[in-house]
């Protein structure tokens, strides 16, 4: 008897679940938010390119990318005054070579390697206390001269220069083409830190944006 | 008649015995042991799994499961996992060292101990079920935005879709969320999951959920050209497609991505069969929103993969972002953050192991980013955010079980030193 009934039971649950209309299936969207008062306001309206803030898709790597070179020397006047033969005969040694990244270079002797970071490809201190310190560093993208200089500027606590002034800056051979070079003083802040270095100096060259291909 | 009684009787008693074997072994010290033991194997497997798995996997294969198979050589075991295993030990430690010790005032240390650690067992029940969790970014201040202020906390882990109403100003005016537990669950390369309220003009259907399409760097390796998809037989929308990528062991790297269609209701209860808008979606940053946006009925909505969000009930603002690096490197040494509470104006100090505590909620100096920022660029702070209900409890109860340990500890002693003392004077009378 409850063998009969089971069997039919499963027969009508056979023939139910055939005859469901899956496409009615739906979740309810029980939860809500106020949207909060400080949260960046969104952009409206963009492409799928502009939300995902795509400008060439990682499995298209035949395709050209923009890359900024900097090479820059930042310390107490005096230091890099005394040092800015060294700088110019380091930055004529900066080559593209072999191995990863690909770059080569002659240290000066007297100034010490410190360990590279992600960016900072070659990173040296020099000066009696290593209060002088000069890198190079390459970018991925990395912005127009005169935001670039503007950064520099802002670490050294002077106003934003104009366009103009930007491109006023002299010109220097620098690895495959050429830089910006960029002299100014000021008070200088460092990464993170709150309060400023007087009497500091900064030198270096800008390579902003050169477009180049991408290994495949 | 009397032969009927007495197996009546001995039945009763066959159940009795029965029950009282169950009983027997729930509250035993055998169960004790024996759980005692797998929790020892469990945790051993579950830190060594960490460096296979990352932290989050291993923690929800052994530490958030009723069961696991763990593969022993060529051999599959099926183990209990350290929440069913917890359970029963509350279970067995109720029983046992509660309901069936012998309960004396003269012996309450015991009792007291035990129900000590009782609490720190519901005290891990409590958080686990109850615990919301997230981070907060403060960018540094500027003068120009609000970005040094939130009062918004995000889940490293759990993506929710939020389909929000814009007013006629282009402004949000409610958030409707799909949270993580209705968007989790397998999804399969054809699965959709429909989506509605009543509130809202439209059904949004959700297909193809990818858990990632990011590897470890941030480059979004799934996302096919439409040339490539078409080759792969996946969909194309607005010229691209996206492909699985296997997730990367830290959670957080992990970005998902969608197809939604969205379909205008017609009548109550009634949706048009052909799709108005489309889009692929793919997770997004909390501090740069870029949602996909529509209109239905000259209403405007937009529909957006983001982290998990909760609302604090109270804002914080920063005053300051300080870091020191490493001399002559950019590794960061220490790092803090002084923060204000926007309401009261209480003014905080947050560095490494110096929390915020405030309404319930801890803010812990987690990190800072963005990750490769040059001098100069505009840093923010990461706040790790928690509210457990049980926060203290597990230090309340080990206040508890001292107590009962040093009461059980002293009586022993006295017990002994009177004891002793009992033994000298037999001694002395008998000399």
């Amino acid at each position: 008897m409850f063998l009969r009934y089971f069997n039919l039971a499963m027969v009508f649950t056979l023939f139910g679940l055939i005859s469901c209309d899956r496409s009615e299936e739906y979740v309810e969207i029980k939860d809500t938010r106020e949207p909060s008062r400080f949260s960046p306001d969104p952009e409206l309206g963009l492409s799928f390119k502009d939300r995902v803030g795509i400008q060439q898709t990682s499995n298209n790597p035949s395709e050209s990318s923009k890359v900024s070179f900097f090479v820059k020397m930042v310390g107490p006047k005096s230091l890099i005054d005394g040092e800015k033969s060294r700088f110019d005969a380091f930055c004529k040694t900066l080559k593209v070579g072999k191995g990863n990244p690909p770059f080569e270079w002659a240290k000066p002797d007297e100034w010490d390697d410190v360990e590279g970071t992600k960016m900072r490809i070659a990173n040296f201190s020099f000066g009696p206390d290593k209060k002088g310190e000069c890198y190079f560093t390459v970018l991925p993208g990395g912005g127009e001269l005169l935001s670039n200089l503007n950064r520099w500027r802002g670490q050294m606590g002077l106003p934003n220069a104009t366009r103009a002034d930007a491109d006023a800056l002299p010109s220097r051979q620098f690895l495959f083409g050429e830089g910006k070079y960029v002299e100014i003083e000021g008070s200088f802040k460092g990464f993170g830190v709150s309060e400023g270095k007087d009497g500091y100096k900064m030198i270096g060259i800008i390579m902003p944006e050169l477009q180049i291909e991408l290994p495949k | 008649m009397k032969d009927t009684e007495s197996e009546g009787y001995q039945s009763a008693r066959k159940k009795k015995s029965l029950l009282a074997k169950v009983y027997n072994f729930f509250s035993g010290y055998l169960l004790a042991v024996i759980l005692l033991t797998s929790l020892l194997a469990l945790t051993y497997f579950g830190t060594m799994a960490q460096v296979e798995m990352g932290l989050y996997e291993a923690s929800e294969k052994y530490f958030e499961s009723f069961f696991l198979v763990e593969k022993v050589g060529f051999i599959h075991v099926l183990l209990p996992g350290v929440y069913l295993v917890s359970a029963l030990l509350f279970l067995n430690l109720s029983l046992g060292a509660i309901v069936r010790a012998r309960k004396s005032w003269r012996r309450p240390g015991m009792l007291i101990a035990h129900s000590g650690i009782l609490y720190i067992l519901l005290a891990g029940f409590v958080a686990f079920h109850y615990t919301k969790e997230g981070n907060m970014l403060l960018y540094e201040p500027n003068g120009s935005d609000k970005m040094h202020q939130s009062d918004e906390i995000y889940n490293l882990i759990n993506w929710s879709v939020e389909v929000t109403k814009y007013n006629s100003d282009g402004e949000r005016e409610l958030i409707h969320v799909i949270g993580p537990e209705q968007l989790s669950g397998s999804w399969n390369e054809r699965d959709s999951r429909n989506y509605r309220n009543k509130d809202i003009p439209f059904q949004i259907k959700v297909s193809g959920y990818l858990r990632n399409i990011a590897n470890g760097k941030g480059q979004l390796a799934g996302l096919l050209s439409e040339k490539k998809a078409k080759d792969k037989g996946v969909r194309v929308l607005e010229g691209y497609g996206v492909e699985a990528v296997p997730t990367n062991k830290n959670m957080e790297f992990n970005l998902p991505a969608a197809y939604i269609d969205i379909y205008v209701k017609v009548k109550s209860n009634e949706y048009a069969s052909e799709a108005a808008s489309s889009a692929l979606i793919i997770g997004a940053g909390p501090m740069s929103p870029r949602p996909f946006t529509f209109s239905v009925n000259d209403e405007q909505w937009s529909v957006d993969l983001t982290r998990q969000r909760y609302t604090l009930p109270f804002a914080i603002e920063l005053e300051n972002f300080q870091k020191e690096d490493h001399p002559g490197t950019m590794r960061a040494r220490e790092y803090s953050s002084d923060v204000i509470k926007i309401d009261t104006g209480r003014k905080v100090h947050i560095s490494m192991n110096k929390p915020m505590r405030d309404a319930g909620y801890t803010l812990y100096q987690a990190s800072w980013g963005p990750e490769g920022a040059r001098p100069g660029d505009r840093l923010y702070t990461s706040l790790a955010v928690s509210h457990n209900p049980a926060d203290q409890w597990p230090k309340y109860g080990t206040y508890v079980i001292a107590i009962g340990m040093t009461i059980h500890f002293v009586q022993k002693l006295f017990s002994y030193l009177k004891r002793n003392n009992r033994s000298r004077r037999r001694e002395e009378d008998s000399q």
